[in-house]
């Protein structure tokens, strides 16, 4: 019996997966049911899909972690919001601390400057314990004036006026740690999830 | 159990997840072929369905599960093209890579192991698009519109992938055919 020409592969395997366009063509049907090279694509091509569609599921080739981490914010911690407070406490805390730290050096250093040359002849001061110690002498009662900043002449001093070592800058200091200890305690003594 | 998964319940999304992880797995690992990549996918997948839970509207869990693994799957195959540090295997490394089925041990143990050994040898020799064509319609079930979908691609070039995807496995499988044509007539 002579056949028409074969169809194309491609459409005798849509016919194989059931494409609804490619079933009802009449004469593929036709053909598929005179054409024994045919009929035995597509019957294969049928047997393939089958058995494709059995493969079996594989076993994950390392633990998978089957929920994803809980959102912070999600936990309902309601000391959260003091947690959170932590970091900005300590920072500022750190802030206060170092700006303290650099403002008393530099004070020490400008007083240090004073005493080794001389520029403030006037007054000296002790590098230990930042006091100031009227020098010794003829000058003694003058040196008295010049701690207020002023000449015996009611003029300012020419080498400038020292802060009080025991100013803004210690204050700074002994805030900023304050407020760094205050910031730890407050991490290591509110637990998450405390109420 | 899925209602209280999507009504945020943890530990029902979890007992969903542990049912269908190996589902996603074979599906991730059959489209990149490379167990760690397949691991990352499925992982990806769970953490976007559990992000996208509150969504879901019904329908076959499994289905829904399954494209949200394809599309993380394809996700890693596109990047990992754009970057070629992160190599893909080759087609032809062979049955090494074949992990074991998680099936249970009674198929296994039937004539149908080297049967399913043989088609995935033959899915792994594909060209991409069509692996992932063939994969996703005649193994997973999706339909020409999801898998265009998830391979961003138009539908008669996916229904183009299928058809010439399926012929190259018939010819791959030729010398296995009598295995198949066994386990037709077992079926019968």
């Amino acid at each position: 019996m002579q056949h028409a020409p074969h169809p194309d592969d491609e459409l005798l395997s849509a016919f194989a997966g059931a494409d609804r366009d490619v079933a009802a063509d009449r004469g593929l049907n036709e053909h598929l049911a005179a054409c024994d090279r045919c009929r035995g694509i597509v019957d294969e091509l049928v047997v393939l899909r089958s058995a494709l569609s059995e493969l079996p599921d594989v076993t994950p080739s390392r633990p998978l972690q089957l929920l994803p981490p809980v959102p912070e914010a999600r936990r309902g911690d309601a000391g959260g919001w003091l947690r959170r407070l932590v970091a900005p406490v300590v920072a500022a805390g750190a802030g206060l601390l170092l700006v303290g730290a650099v403002g008393s050096a530099g004070l020490l250093g400008q007083v240090s400057i004073f005493s080794a040359a001389g520029a403030a002849p006037n007054r000296e001061t002790s590098a230990t314990d930042g006091a100031y110690v009227a020098p010794a002498g003829p000058d003694a009662t003058q040196s008295a004036a010049d701690l207020d900043g002023k000449s015996t002449d009611g003029t300012l001093n020419g080498g400038g006026t020292p802060p009080s070592p025991a100013g803004p800058w210690t204050l700074l200091l002994i805030g900023g740690a304050g407020l760094m200890v205050g910031g730890l305690l407050l991490r290591y003594s509110v637990q998450p999830g405390a109420g | 159990m899925i209602a209280r998964a999507v009504a945020g319940d943890r530990t029902a999304f979890a007992q969903l997840v542990e049912h269908y992880q190996k589902a996603c797995y074979g599906l991730a690992w059959r489209l990149l072929r490379d167990p760690d990549l397949a691991a990352d996918a499925a992982q990806d997948a769970f953490v976007h369905a559990y992000n996208a839970i509150a969504k879901y509207r019904g329908g076959i869990f499994r289905s829904w599960i399954l494209r949200i693994t394809a599309n993380a799957s394809y996700d890693i195959l596109r990047s990992a093209k754009r970057r070629p540090t992160t190599a893909l295997p080759d087609a032809d490394e062979g049955e090494s890579e074949l992990p074991d089925p998680a099936a249970p041990d009674p198929e296994a143990e039937s004539g149908r192991a080297e049967l399913y050994r043989h088609l995935d040898v033959a899915l792994r020799l594909l060209p991409e698009d069509q692996r992932t064509a063939v994969v996703l319609c005649d193994v997973y079930g999706m339909d020409y519109g999801e898998v265009a979908a998830t391979t961003v691609s138009a539908l008669g070039t996916v229904k183009s992938r299928i058809h010439r995807g399926r012929l190259r496995l018939r010819a791959l499988l030729a010398e296995h055919r009598e295995l198949f044509l066994d386990d037709a007539r077992l079926d019968r």
